[in-house]
Order: C-alpha cells, then structure tokens, then sequence
C-alpha cells in the first residue's frame, strides 16, 4: 500500500465557478480569474500541504449558492505519490484504495471560522448527485478540522477523480465572511496486477475459450477492452477484443479469434477498464496454431460459423457470435 | 396486464439507428445489434453462418483481396494472398477443389485491380504508401499491367516489344508493287491479340513488274503467335525518319506462326495498303502499373501509376493492350490526390479521387481530346468503395452505390442526398477516414442487400427489402471469429468473403 496526494495546479485546475462566485472574490487578491485563484490554491504552507483556497478577507459574501469545481485537465499529471516532490502521470493499473479529502476551517494568515453563520454550509461535491457538507467546527488548530470522504457515500474511485473532479458548494443565506483552505485530496492507492487469474492457460485455439477470473474484488465488470499480443518474426501483433462471451463481476470470457496465423507460443492479455487507468496485464495463455483464414461463403440458413484450422487442415464449426438486438429506450 | 398500462407494440424492426442521442432512438430501431438477418418485411433473426469455400488440403491463407472472374467455362474467382515471406501472390481459384497459381507473386504487391475481359484476366498491382500521414494507392514502381490467359499459365506482362533488328528484302519473282522508295518492318501478334509496335523497319525500293521477298524475318518471344509485315507507301522526298511516315498492314504480310523468317514473292500496290499500322508505333510496349481497371466503351482504362497518380491510360477499341502514349491518355486536373474509381454509367466515364468525382464523354474521337466534367468538387470515393454488382463493379436499376466520406451514396450522375447510410451516420463518421481504402462494397440484387467491408473488418450488412431509401433501409453489423477483409458475389448472389491474419 502506498500513499499519494492530488494537488490542485494547471492539471488540476478551476474547471468553472459561476459568475457569482466571481462576485464574492472581487477583491484585489482574488479578482476573479482562474489563474489567481489557481495561484491561492496552490500556496502551500509547508511539507505535505497541498493548496490553499483563500477567499478575500473582509468581503461580504453574496446570499445564494455559489459553485467551484475542480477538475483534471490533462492526463492526471496532478497526484504525487509516495511523498515525491513532482507530480506524475498515473502509473498503469494505478486505482484508490481510499480516499480523503481535507479543508481546513481557517486560512492560518487571518484567523476566523471559514463560516460564520450557522445558516452558510460549505458542501464538497463529487458528481452531479452526490455532495456531502463540511461539518461546521470551532475556528484555530493544525490542521484544523477535517472533513473526510467517505462517510456514507460510495468509494471514490481514481475514474470519478479524474473526469468529475470535485466541487466545493457555498450556501450563504448572510453576508458573512468565508474562509477556508487547504484543499487536499490523500489516500491509499495501490496498482493492480496481481489478482487476475487466467483460468484456460492453454494451449488453445480457434473458437476455445479463454477465461479470466479476478479474486480480491473489482475491475472485470468495467473492462470494455481485452488486447492481446503475440511476438511473431520479432515483431508485436495485436489482437483487440471488444465482444465477450461472458462478462460478470468475477469472470470475463472470449473466444481465440482466428487471425494470429500460423502461430504457437504464448499470448499476453492486457485489459482496459473503468476502475483503473492505463492498459494492466493480466495474464498469458499458450495458442497453437491459429490461422483461420481464407475463403468463406455465405450459406443460406446455416446456424454455425464454419472455420478453417490451419494445424490440423481441418474446419470447425463455431457458433455465431452473440447475436442480438437491443431497441431504443421504451417510456 | 396493470389496469390502464397501454402496451408499446413494435410491429417491425427497422435495423439499426446510430445517429444521434441513443436516447431518441426510434422504438422500432436498434440502439446496438450484431449478426442479425431481416426476414421478410418487419422480422430478424440470426444471420446465416458461413461455409469454407475451399475442400483442399492446403486451402489459400491469409487472403488479401478477391474478384469475382467470369471465364467461358464458368464463374470464378481469382483471388490475392500474401505469403509466409511476406509477398503477395494471385491464384485463380476456379472452384472448391481446382486451384491454379501463383498465377503471378510480387513481393511489394498488397492489392490489385482485376477487369476480365474476353475470357483474359488483366491484372494490375499495387500498394499503399504513406504521403504526408495519408495513405495513398497508387501502382507498384517498376511493375506492369499482367494478363492471365485463364488457363492456369502464369500472368505474363500485358503488351510485348516491338521487333528488333532488320530484314533482308530482295526483288522477288516477276509480280506487282508500286515501284519507288518503301518503308517496311514487322509486328508482332501475341496470344491475347495484342499488336506490338512496328519494329525491324527497313528500307528498300522497289521495281514495277517485280514482287518483293522477305528474309531474316525477326521472331519474337514464347508470347508472340503470329507476325505481320507492314510497309509505307511510295516515298518520294525520304527525310530519314523511319517511324515519320504512315505504315499499312500487307494484305499478304500475315506469318502465322513464330518461326518462319523468309516470306517471298509478296506483291502489293500502294493502293492495297488500307488497314493502317502507324498507330501501333506510338503504343506502350510496357503498361505501367496502376490502381482501377475497368471497361469503357469496349476500351481498357487503367488509374493512377507510381508516376502519375492523376493520370488514366485508354486503350484502342477492343485492344485492351494496345495503348497509345499521346492519344491515350487522359488526366483528371491534379489535386495532390489519386484517382481512385473509374465506372461508366448511363454511357459516361466517372472518375473518382477520395473527395472528388469527375467524368468523361467518348466524343468518338481519341481519349486525350474527350471533355471533361466536372460532378462533384467534395464527394468521391476510395480504391474499391464503389459497389460491385454481380460480375463487376457497375450500375443496377440504373446507378452506383458508392462509399463517400459522407455516407454509402446512391449515384445517378449525382450524389442522392440524403445518404443511404442516413441511419447509422454516427457508425459511418466514427470510421477512421485514412483507413477508407479497407473499405470494400458489394451490391447483392437478389438478396437485395449490401454488403460492405468496415475498416474494423467488421462487415455492414443494409438490407433494402423495404426499399432502397435511406429511412427504409435496414443496417447490421456482422462479426466473425475471423476477420473479414474482402467480399465478393459469384454466381449471381454467393457471397464470398476473404479472410487475412494480422
């Protein structure tokens, strides 16, 4: 298990504010542009801090609901992993273990509760459904009160990370002062690799299945894609599967396509998925001769897909893969 | 039943629908499907499977391209496979157990036009190259136009060299000429008709009451069946120039064979000589290498060589070898794009690139001076994106079906707007453009259905049962364990697909 920290900078930037917001930062510090308010977030205070979101001192709030969302702009070159010092690029299989995100309730340059009123909230938002209000606290100490995630909510994965970002909501119902900072996203993370398990290790062939089970949770039901290599005469060759036969929370299957050619050795399997980043490998299995192509005909009312096998100069009959229909929404 | 529930009846099922929010999806449309056939007006059900088209030990592998290839005997195919090295390699597969080749093996080849013609098979190969991040099609450097007797014999170069050398001419045995200076050489005939360029020309003149005799008569290659002699007439002011001056065929210079050399006592007058021979001087010996084939008022037309990708060469009538190098070319106005489709319809020549459709008229007289017209400055198509109909590429009930960067088209002499493939524009746009020369077309009359090669090798099946309309057609994709690369129609409507490896 490893730690890692989301800062908030130009890759983890001000994806937008409403015009009110803008309102409320009128001041000379914060004059309402993304840039300045990318500049408080980012001043750090010492080792393992984050950002800083400084909102004017002595500037009333405007009554209303008020919105900042953060997002990640490019590629998630944003985390710090590990306690480095520069940011990184999320590392292949790389998924949260654990999330938790901190505000602290005063600014430590001007002290005074980051809400004042007990009728103004301060929300941190993670989608469009989903928020949860910062708990109102006493002002002063380090850090100052936190807010963690998740209390009752579902796990923010590294996926809702990086496309939804986050928002932080204020509600004023007076025009009291707001401060807050320190803005932080820390956790655990770990990289996944290590639990797939590939149930067919071969040698297979045309039409066999292959089968792919995860034990320790996670990660199959989001796999859209399964790639698969072969090293043949030193050169890379890759296989895209996009249909399968059997797609659970636990199990994955697909059938050996019929294009890898004369070919027997071994197949690497990578998979891309929802709950993860980048490409993973999750296994090999060994492929005897695959070459399934040549000349086909269509046969009129014929329920099978017959195929040539290249190994044993024979043909065999598969099944049509999965056909079906799906209708437009009904309602 | 819930009391008051009104059920949703969906009394037809119209295909596929990716256009647009899936949300606004018809009710009678698909979201997603695959591998489903439409029966009859409102019904489907699973496609039909597919069947090995070969019963040999060995049947062809890694198949790259197929055309359908109509012989006196028969339907059959003839078909592009690469081998283990890596070189491309043409067989006539003339059914399930009778394979003849390689017919010809290039090792750059990984495409070809194909146009059978009198029972010969002419065959032109090519490849794609990457210009400028494009891929672009265009004929092999150093390559040529092939026939194939369809015999099983290997493809040999289409055309042949002229005759080398000099005869020997001599006054014969009393007889008829026009006396004075002549002009006379020899032409080749090859087994597929062709006339070669006049070669061996000598000068000699001749006496009055006196025939003329022939020696050293030159003979040519394994190709060559048949020479002919040719002369000038009578040339007062002689200025040097041996291929300066009109030649004839001799109406008694027929050798019907390639190894006689001496033809004697052979008496013609001036005013004999009527079949003219001069335009054969002007003729490819060599017919470069291009993209398209196809047939245009009984004349070969060839695209896009290496060095001129702009550029169609036109035969001579019912010569499909004999091309002139003046009168027979005809160029579409360079853009930086090759031509890519050649099709005639309704009696004009259409003339594709990839965003750009052009024609030609015959106006009777030689290719080079026929006008050209402009169709269409943004629509066009790639290398096999026209649709094939039966036995070859061309028109059904009176149009093509072409594939445009805009959508599978109906043309009529202009592009029907809107698309056939109006349905599914989302599945078309999300093609990746630099990979349209993977996309191959079939139009299936009987079945009434088209089937087209996707650049995922997936296959896009439109059925037309309910009308050839862009909101009555009906799409679906097929998938295969294999992937497919190349479709073809024999026999009216078989269907016949060719699988490659990766």
């Amino acid at each position: 298990m490893a730690t890692y920290i989301l800062r908030i900078d130009d890759n983890f930037g001000i994806a937008s504010k409403t015009s009110a917001w803008v309102g409320v930062n009128s001041a000379a510090v914060c004059s309402a542009v993304d840039a300045d308010i990318i500049t408080q977030a980012n001043r750090s205070s010492g080792t393992g801090f984050v950002s800083l979101i400084r909102f004017c001192d002595g500037v009333t709030s405007v009554i209303g609901s008020h919105l900042l969302r953060f997002q990640c702009f490019v590629n998630g070159a944003a985390f710090f992993l590990d306690g480095a010092g520069t940011a990184v690029v999320l590392p292949v299989g790389f998924v949260v273990d654990s999330v938790i995100l901190r505000v602290d309730k005063s600014n430590g340059l001007d002290s005074g509760s980051y809400y004042i009123n007990a009728s103004s909230h301060l929300f941190m938002q993670f989608s469009q459904s989903i928020e949860e209000e910062i708990a109102s606290g006493s002002v002063g100490g380090t850090p100052q009160a936190s807010f963690t995630r998740p209390t009752t909510f579902p796990a923010i994965t590294a996926l809702s990370l990086l496309l939804d970002g986050f928002g932080l909501r204020y509600t004023a119902t007076t025009q009291d002062v707001v401060k807050f900072r320190n803005v932080r996203i820390t956790g655990n993370y770990s990289i996944l690799s290590f639990s797939w398990t590939v149930d067919t290790p071969g040698p297979l062939t045309i039409g066999e299945l292959v089968s792919i089970s995860v034990t320790g949770g996670g990660g199959i039901a989001g796999i859209g894609t399964i790639n698969l290599y072969i090293t043949k005469s030193g050169v890379q060759l890759k296989k895209t599967i996009t249909t399968f036969v059997t797609q659970t929370s636990t199990l994955i299957t697909f059938l050996v396509p019929a294009s890898f050619g004369l070919f027997s050795g071994t197949v690497t399997i990578t998979a891309i998925g929802t709950e993860w980043t980048g490409e993973v490998k999750i296994g090999t299995f060994e492929i005897a001769s695959v070459d399934g192509s040549g000349i086909y005909t269509l046969v009129k009312n014929k329920t099978d897909d017959t195929v040539y096998v290249r190994a044993t100069s024979d043909t065999l009959d598969v099944k049509i893969p999965n056909p079906f229909a799906k209708t437009g929404f009904i309602g | 039943m819930l009391r008051d529930h009104s059920p949703i009846v969906i009394s037809s099922f119209e295909g596929l629908w990716q256009r647009g929010d899936k949300d606004n999806t018809p009710l009678d449309n698909f979201q997603d499907c695959n591998n489903i056939k439409f029966i009859g007006q409102s019904s489907f059900g699973t496609r039909d499977g597919i069947g090995v088209h070969q019963s040999v030990t060995t049947p062809l592998s890694n198949i790259k391209r197929i055309y359908n290839y109509p012989t006196p005997d028969g339907n059959t195919l003839i078909v592009l496979a690469e081998n283990s090295s890596g070189s491309g390699e043409i067989y006539h597969v003339v059914n399930s157990t009778t394979i003849h080749g390689p017919l010809l093996t290039i090792a750059t080849m990984t495409d070809f036009g194909f146009i059978p013609y009198a029972g010969r098979g002419y065959i032109t190969p090519f490849t794609t190259t990457v210009e400028e991040g494009l891929n672009v099609e265009k004929g092999i450097t150093g390559e040529f136009l092939y026939v194939y007797a369809g015999d099983g014999t290997a493809a040999r170069k289409a055309a042949g060299v002229a005759p080398t050398g000099a005869l020997t001419i001599a006054n014969g045995a009393a007889g008829n000429t026009d006396a004075g200076f002549h002009l006379f050489g020899v032409v080749f005939e090859t087994n597929s008709g062709y006339l070669t360029s006049i070669g061996a020309i000598t000068s000699f003149t001749t006496s009055a009451a006196l025939s003329v005799s022939f020696s050293v008569i030159p003979t040519g290659g394994a190709t060559v069946t048949k020479r002919h002699l040719v002369a000038t007439k009578v040339i007062t002011d002689y200025n040097g120039n041996t291929t300066g001056y009109q030649f004839f065929f001799l109406p008694d210079g027929e050798i019907a064979d390639n190894t006689t050399t001496v033809l004697n006592n052979v008496s013609f007058f001036d005013a004999d000589l009527l079949d003219d021979a001069s335009h054969l001087i002007d003729n490819y010996a060599e017919i470069p290498a291009g993209v398209g084939l196809t047939l245009y008022h009984n004349r070969l037309c060839l695209c896009t060589t290496f060095d001129d990708i702009s550029l169609i060469l036109v035969s001579a009538i019912g010569e499909p070898e004999a091309i002139s190098q003046i009168d027979g070319l005809i160029v579409v106005p360079p853009d930086g794009n090759p031509i890519t489709n050649m099709e005639e319809l309704r009696d004009v020549l259409y003339v594709t690139k990839r965003a750009r459709t052009v024609s030609f008229v015959d106006n009777g007289d030689e290719p080079s001076s026929w006008p050209l017209v402009t169709v269409d400055n943004a629509l066009g198509s790639s290398v096999h994106g026209i649709a094939t109909v039966l036995d070859s590429g061309s028109s059904s009930v009176d149009y093509l079906i072409i594939a445009t960067y805009q959508g599978i088209c109906l043309f009529n002499g202009r592009y029907i707007t809107p698309e056939l493939s109006w349905k599914v524009e989302d599945l078309w746009k999300n093609l990746e453009r630099n990979d349209f020369n993977k996309i191959q077309v079939v139009n299936a009359p009987i079945q009434k259905e088209i089937y087209t090669i996707l650049p995922d090798k997936r296959l896009l099946v439109g059925n037309y049962a309910n009308g050839m309309e862009p909101k009555r057609i009906r799409w679906t994709p097929w998938s295969f364990l294999m992937e497919l690369n190349t479709v073809a129609i024999v026999n009216i409507d078989d269907i016949i697909f060719g699988s490659d490896l990766l």
